[in-house]
């Protein structure tokens, strides 16, 4: 497995080189080339798909593939202009006959340039084919099964290519546009009759029919029994020990949710571990085509529910890079501070469950105790403690109350002294230390082929946040720096541990900064682009140009323009990716979320073997998944 | 001493501490329906987001041990409550049904938020519209997630269910919001 430069080394790619340096290669195989909103896009032949995702891996220092995903361009749905002509006009697109109905998505970063570009392969209908990248990028894995089951495009090659986030016994692929919604009339009444018989109606199958572990690499199919298979990573296939198959969730306290986790093992260790999610699927991407932008940033909140604030700020970012609006610097600032507070509230709870699990239950009470001054804040502005809304497109939601700056202060001053009590309840703790330090070591070349982002990438000391590096929302103003690991390049729970402390510290500097600036700098907090951002309410009364696109805006809402954009943040779990693909109506035509819970949920079976039962509760606080997220 | 009723406000310490504090007649049903009232074990499960702020009841910020409550029990076994806290997808269903089916009797279900209650924002191909489609609901605690104030609320009404003896299941959306 070959790995790209070290990190340490700055090469000077520049973002135009990977298009002149495939075209030289792969001549008349690269279809189009196209650039929209600061974005690369390659359109590539199919069969030269991983040799050019190995040339971008080997040559370019693309050492991650991010995300993967696909649009239908079935164009039944809306009545929407064919989007390809619109997207790629100088490319012979036009010239494929009937125009193909699925595109897939490829993005790639590369640390060492600084730099992304997207590869996309075009698929007809009956031949909804693509080669895998598994070979590749070993951490396209789930992104591929995911397509695969929501969108139905297949992907030849694949070790284990089934549903991941459906149950198996689902019929069609629900991300295509000829699938319905699945809306279930429901009939206000006030007759308790009525109501009595709609109860209890469908009683399910008392237990799950079927589910199937898998664990990467060479696999061996274990029937055990009730319809139950596990598939076996051969590595750990002992046939001089016995062996046996547990289940551990989805029920279950220390799996952080709905997770589900087959495990293999030999007496109390773990001989093979395989994450089962979907649990939690809610089709929160299939409902945002059928809400308008601004509705849409409501089930943003619901994704990753530990920091709904992330997930308003990358949706409105995505919008906003669509449709090229710009945000008033008072918004600018409060999203940076309320995105660090989130942070931090975040940050509260993956280390108090981690170490809950662990045993230390009164750190998940201080965690807690100090969670509530950051919901108290969210309260504050938006009235929610937990579903905020409080970003929208072009700014903010409304102004923050009086009295907002003085309690940010004081949970400020709070929270340094707080961090100092979780360092001399934990940091130094035999317990703790035993516990976490080398469990569960992973290296760098697993964190970049897998593609974790986030602390699980700077715990192998990769210098890498998208704070800095591709900054956002003014961050780079900020005097802060990303804490990641310098003393080695492998990670573990303690060094997790640390590394979150240490953000949370750098996160309060962060809000301190902003609270100075948000004093000095007064204005609006929305944006005063009109076909954004509604009129304030005096003006309707003055002027009727205001009243129409209040109207507008409140009845139908605002229409990007063609085409798709990628915007990713850095959430407290690391690369929060929004893939928001218009095609000119009031509603996305689609919206793929790059969530890093599942990314990094992936390591989970490289990492446990060799582990006890007891550890693995550990292993999976480390990753700091959130199944909503991993779900959505 | 022993048969002797003491009003309240000549209660002494001490006499409390013995334990010697008179005698109370209850019909006996009633006895147990207030002692069950007192230390419901609920089933530790989580779907969503509501199991964050249901995390939160249960922390130190709102201490749900006052209520008698804080003994969660991982096994469905050991489990009288269910708080359904949270969407529950097409593929968790079954999951939560074997749950339920596990608990002894008496149990009893606190739908937790709008998605457990009705399906909330979600009503599309992967969401049950409400869990009472597959499980009998006690009481239903409207919010997107409930304030750990609401989810409060939402058990001492379920107390007050279970000290008026009503029938365990029977839904009474109606009347639980007008009692207490």
């Amino acid at each position: 497995m070959a790995i790209a430069t070290p990190l340490s080394e700055t090469t000077t790619l520049r973002v135009g080189d990977p298009v002149t340096r495939l075209r030289e290669k792969f001549g008349d195989k690269i279809l189009a080339v196209s650039e929209f909103r600061g974005e690369t896009t390659l359109q590539v032949a199919r069969e030269i798909l991983p040799d050019a995702a190995r040339a971008l891996r080997d040559e370019l220092a693309f050492d991650q593939c991010v995300d993967v995903t696909a649009l239908d361009w079935h164009l039944q749905a809306k009545n929407a202009p064919n989007p390809h002509e619109l997207l790629f006009n100088d490319s012979p697109l036009s010239d494929i006959e009937p125009p193909a109905r699925f595109q897939v998505l490829y993005h790639f970063l590369s640390h060492a340039a600084n730099a992304r570009v997207r590869l996309t392969v075009l698929l007809q209908e009956d031949d909804a084919v693509a080669p895998t990248l598994t070979d590749v990028y070993r951490g396209v894995n789930f992104f591929e099964r995911e397509v695969y089951d929501l969108m139905g495009v297949r992907f030849e090659g694949h070790p284990f290519l089934q549903r991941i986030l459906l149950p198996q016994t689902q019929v069609g692929h629900p991300l295509r546009k000829d699938f319905a919604l699945g809306y279930e009339p429901v009939e206000f009444t006030h007759n308790i009759e009525q109501i009595e018989a709609r109860k209890v109606k469908n009683v399910p199958p008392a237990r799950p029919r079927q589910a199937i572990f898998e664990v990467d690499g060479g696999t061996t199919e274990v029937p055990i029994g009730g319809g139950l298979t596990a598939t076996i990573h051969e590595r750990f296939d002992d046939s001089a020990n016995e062996t046996m198959l547990i289940n551990m969730g989805p029920h279950h306290p220390s799996t952080h949710g709905v997770l589900r986790v087959g495990l293999q093992t030999a007496g109390e260790k773990i001989i093979g571990a395989m994450p089962d999610i979907g649990y939690l699927h809610t089709g929160i991407e299939k409902n945002m085509e059928y809400k308008t932008y601004t509705k849409a940033i409501t089930l943003t909140d619901r994704m990753d529910y530990l920091a709904p604030l992330s997930n308003n700020l990358g949706f409105c970012l995505a919008v906003e890079k669509l449709m090229q609006v710009d945000v008033p610097e008072r918004a600018q600032i409060l999203r940076v501070l309320l995105g660090e507070v989130t942070r931090i509230a975040s940050h509260l709870v993956a280390i108090g469950t981690n170490a809950m699990d662990i045993g230390a239950v009164s750190m998940f009470t201080y965690a807690f105790r100090e969670r509530e001054y950051a919901m108290d804040i969210f309260e504050m502005v938006s009235g929610a403690r937990m579903m905020t809304s409080y970003f929208r497109v072009g700014g903010c939601a409304l102004d923050v109350p009086m009295g907002f700056s003085d309690q940010v202060r004081e949970f400020v001053r709070m929270m340094y002294g707080r961090i100092k009590e979780y360092r001399a309840l934990l940091d130094k703790n035999p317990i703790w230390e035993e516990r976490t330090i080398g469990v569960g070591a992973y290296t760098r070349a697993d964190a970049l082929q897998l593609g974790l982002t986030g602390p699980m990438l700077r715990a192998t000391g990769v210098n890498w946040d998208l704070r800095l590096a591709q900054s956002y929302s003014g961050y780079e103003t900020y005097d802060f720096e990303a804490p990641y690991n310098t003393r080695s390049d492998t990670g573990d729970i303690y060094e997790l541990y640390r590394l979150k402390l240490l953000e949370m510290e750098q996160s309060l500097r962060i809000i301190e900064q902003a609270l100075e600036r948000l004093r000095k700098t007064g204005g609006p907090v929305m944006t005063t682009n009109r076909k954004v951002a509604p009129p304030p309410k005096q003006e309707l009364q003055q002027s009727m140009e205001s009243l129409i696109h209040h109207f507008k805006l409140w009845t139908e809402g605002f229409k990007p323009p063609v085409g798709f954009v990628y915007q990713a943040i850095e959430s407290p779990r690391g690369e929060l990716g929004y893939l928001i693909s218009s095609d000119g109506t009031n509603k996305p035509h689609r919206v793929h979320v790059r969530t890093p819970s599942f990314a990094n949920l992936q390591i989970l079976s490289h990492i446990a073997p060799g582990y006890s039962i007891s550890d693995l509760v550990g292993l999976i606080a480390m990753t700091d998944i959130v199944l909503g997220d991993v779900d959505r | 001493m022993s048969n002797q009723v003491i009003p309240a406000n000549q209660l002494r310490a001490p006499e409390e501490k013995t334990g010697a504090m008179g005698t109370a007649f209850f019909k006996l049903e009633d006895a147990v329906r207030w002692a069950r009232t007192k230390s419901m074990w609920p089933l530790l499960f989580g779907l969503a987001c509501c199991a964050i702020e249901m995390m939160a009841t249960f922390a130190s910020h709102y201490d749900l041990a006052r209520f008698g409550m804080e003994v969660y029990r991982a096994s469905p076994r050991q489990a009288d409550l269910m708080m359904v806290a949270g969407r529950v997808s097409r593929k968790m269903a079954p999951v939560v049904r074997q749950l339920y089916d596990q608990m002894p009797e008496p149990k009893w279900v606190i739908a937790m938020g709008d998605c457990a209650s009705c399906g909330g924002v979600y009503n599309n191909y992967a969401i049950l519209q409400g869990v009472d489609e597959i499980i009998p609901v006690d009481v239903y605690i409207s919010g997107c997630p409930p304030r750990p104030e609401a989810l409060m609320y939402g058990i001492l009404q379920l107390h007050e269910k279970i000290k008026h003896g009503e029938p365990r299941g029977q839904i009474r959306i109606e009347n639980w919001g007008l009692r207490g």
